[in-house]
């Protein structure tokens, strides 16, 4: 009688590794499926899109710095440059500030959640820029700066 | 799990394939920013011949010039030359450069001789 029950005991451990495993293989699938969306999307997607923002602002930077460089004693100079429409899927706007502490030029490219910063390097305290705002497409740039009347 | 972690891996492939763009527009804009040319221009302008007027043929060859190396719009104006209080000649020459992304246009006061 004994003797039958072990020989039968096969249909128990082979159901008990079964479950043990499929256990164990969701929580590793709960994990990885969790995880996947930190480590594969978001993080490169933030080093991304803070660099293509620091680009963006580094090239308003240098242009204004050219501006800045040629800009005629009298009469004017204009330039209009092209900047990239999205980063990504995200809109994203410019900020041009007067930094009166750091005695320079701040140019701030932000979609709301990451925000890079570019400094005019050099002409920041000799050359007065106005502060603005703008978004991507076609920008122009001027000096001096047009008036409305 | 592995369907996931391939969806995952395609999508960060797509991110990959930007990262190349990354520093395109700066190297762009200071690349291709035509400061050369506008210093070449005033450069010319500077040194033109004091009897330079607009019929010489200087102008319309700078015209061509401009168009075919630069695909810009320059041309100028000199005035006559004058002689200030001191004796030394100056006249003002206006230019224009347009090359579809910058504009330029300014007066120089250039010296001549008088």
């Amino acid at each position: 009688m004994l003797q039958q029950i072990r020989d039968k005991e096969s249909a128990v451990s082979s159901m008990l590794e079964y479950t043990i495993i499929t256990a164990f293989m969701m929580v590793l699938f709960l994990t990885v499926t969790v995880a996947s969306d930190e480590v594969f999307l978001t993080g490169p997607s933030e080093i991304l899109r803070s660099q293509e923002y620091l680009d963006v602002a580094n090239s308003v930077s240098v242009r204004v710095v050219d501006l800045a460089v040629l800009a005629p004693e009298e009469g004017m100079i204009e330039c209009r440059f092209d900047l990239p429409g999205r980063v990504g899927v995200r809109p994203y706007s410019e900020l041009i500030v007067p930094d009166t502490e750091e005695n320079s030029i701040r140019i701030e490219v932000s979609d709301g959640e990451i925000t890079s910063r570019a400094y005019l390097s050099g002409i920041g305290g000799s050359v007065f820029v106005p502060e603005m705002m703008s978004g991507p497409g076609i920008i122009s740039i001027s000096y001096p700066e047009e008036s409305d009347d | 799990m592995g369907f996931v972690v391939s969806a995952f891996i395609l999508a960060s492939a797509i991110m990959v394939t930007q990262v190349g763009f990354v520093g395109q527009t700066a190297v762009e804009g200071a690349l291709l920013f035509p400061k050369e040319q506008i210093r070449d221009v005033r450069a010319l302008v500077g040194s033109l011949p004091p009897e330079d007027s607009d019929n010489s043929g200087i102008r319309e060859d700078v015209r061509i010039l401009a168009l075919a190396r630069w695909n810009a719009v320059v041309d100028y104006r000199a005035d006559a030359s004058r002689s200030t209080s001191q004796g030394y000649g100056i006249r003002r020459v206006s230019l224009f450069y347009e090359d579809g992304s910058v504009t330029c246009e300014e007066v120089l006061n250039v010296a001549a001789d008088s």
